[in-house]
């Protein structure tokens, strides 16, 4: 090859380099940019306890959606979600608690989640030391897009007080990419409606 | 080093930024395009992290994004191998990417309607004043009565539509979590490997310009 090309085949080669490299960098930094909403107050929940799942007052906190429209909580976190016109979990209307099932291939908050079945009781603590029961009326693994369209995690109802508990399920298998392909959702009503 | 050694080097670049620019997310929706329907377009892009294959609108959310009057205009899902151009994307709304592919980014854009030049008044055949417009105006009351019977059973069956298509939606819930610590990105790589490359042959022709000058 001529020499004389060389020089500015290599910057433009670089260039091209240093441009990709900009790329990953400029999305990794707007990857993070979250806003969630949150709610305050003392009504507001505090803690989950669901014994067939594993779980003794565990912490819960309100988020909303990340930037990338996803209910997607931190590891090791549980959150109920303020978007979407749901709830507060306890108020009439259907709440939306979500945790992960792994992380990082360890065990995460909502890990034993498919262990609860109907009947099983779940309560929820508020901020002003009350606590609210809430028994389980449904399980089911369904897949993601599936829980998008779900009439019982989404639909608008007011008659009682639910709860819809939800993770993520291997039982219809994994991705290619190595992310699963189900949810897991389990559905509460309050024992006094 | 040979001129062989060098043509393959420059080969080995070219192919490793083709696979780079390969590996990148598709193009995603045209900013410059838009500004001819909208004002005050801006586009924003954000990496997608985990393996959600559809996003969705919220208010709450996204709202306070917005500036000004603007509006959501457009929302592009990018996948590897595809990308999902949704025009005037609303709230509430779930979007799923092409065959459940797992989105990579997701670009927002907004805008507002654009002002459009004043329309020339319509040439009145009778000639304008009030009585005029108001028996025009009663004309084309009537008109609309007439369309409005005509299109009755049509409108019916719109209604009827927009009333299965009324459905539940909700978000994405991405509750499984990353595999691994984030690896190496394939544009990462390329792109580290592009820069190498390029500066390796840029010193290379450094080097071998001044032997040329001298020869």
């Amino acid at each position: 090859m001529n020499a004389r090309l060389l020089l500015p085949t290599g910057l433009l080669v670089g260039a091209l380099g240093v441009s990709a490299l900009a790329v990953q960098a400029v999305g990794v930094i707007q990857g993070t940019d979250g806003r969630p909403v949150h709610a305050e107050g003392d009504a507001a929940p505090e803690w989950v306890t669901a014994p067939a799942a594993g779980l003794e007052e565990e912490p819960i906190a309100p988020e909303g959606l990340t930037p990338q429209g996803t209910i997607n909580p931190d590891q090791g976190e549980a959150i109920w979600y303020v978007g979407s016109d749901r709830v507060v979990p306890g108020q009439r209307g259907t709440a939306v608690i979500a945790a992960h099932v792994t992380y990082y291939d360890e065990p995460d908050v909502f890990y034993d989640l498919a262990e609860v079945s109907d009947g099983d009781v779940v309560t929820v603590g508020y901020g002003h030391g009350g606590t609210r029961d809430f028994v389980i009326t449904s399980t089911q693994q369904i897949s993601k897009e599936g829980l998008q369209r779900s009439e019982a995690v989404w639909g608008d109802q007011d008659e009682v007080a639910r709860i819809a508990l939800i993770t993520c399920d291997p039982s219809l298998g994994a991705r290619s990419d190595g992310g699963q392909k189900a949810n897991f959702v389990a559905i509460a009503e309050a024992v006094d409606g | 080093m040979s001129t062989t050694t060098l043509r393959t080097l420059t080969v080995a670049a070219g192919a490793a930024a083709l696979t780079a620019l390969a590996a990148g997310p598709a193009l995603a929706v045209d900013e410059d395009q838009l500004a001819d329907t909208y004002d005050n377009v801006r586009c924003d892009v954000m990496a997608m992290p985990g393996t959600a294959t559809a996003t969705y609108l919220d208010e709450a959310t996204h709202g306070p994004y917005l500036e000004g009057g603007n509006e959501w205009v457009a929302l592009t899902l990018t996948s590897d191998d595809s990308a999902v151009e949704v025009a005037n994307p609303v709230y509430g709304e779930t979007y799923g990417s092409d065959g459940g592919a797992v989105i990579r980014e997701i670009t927002l854009c907004q805008g507002s309607a654009a002002t459009e030049e004043e329309a020339p008044a319509p040439e009145e055949e009778s000639g304008g004043g009030d009585a005029g417009e108001d028996q025009a105006g009663t004309e084309d009351e009537a008109a609309a009565g007439d369309d409005e019977a005509a299109g009755a059973d049509e409108d019916a069956v719109q209604a009827d539509q927009a009333e299965e298509d009324v459905q539940a939606a909700g978000p994405a819930v991405e509750t499984d979590g990353p595999l691994r610590e984030a690896g190496l990105s394939p544009l990462l790589v390329g792109g580290a490997v592009l820069a190498v490359a390029g500066a390796g042959a840029a010193a290379l022709g450094l080097r071998r310009q001044p032997q040329r000058d001298q020869g």
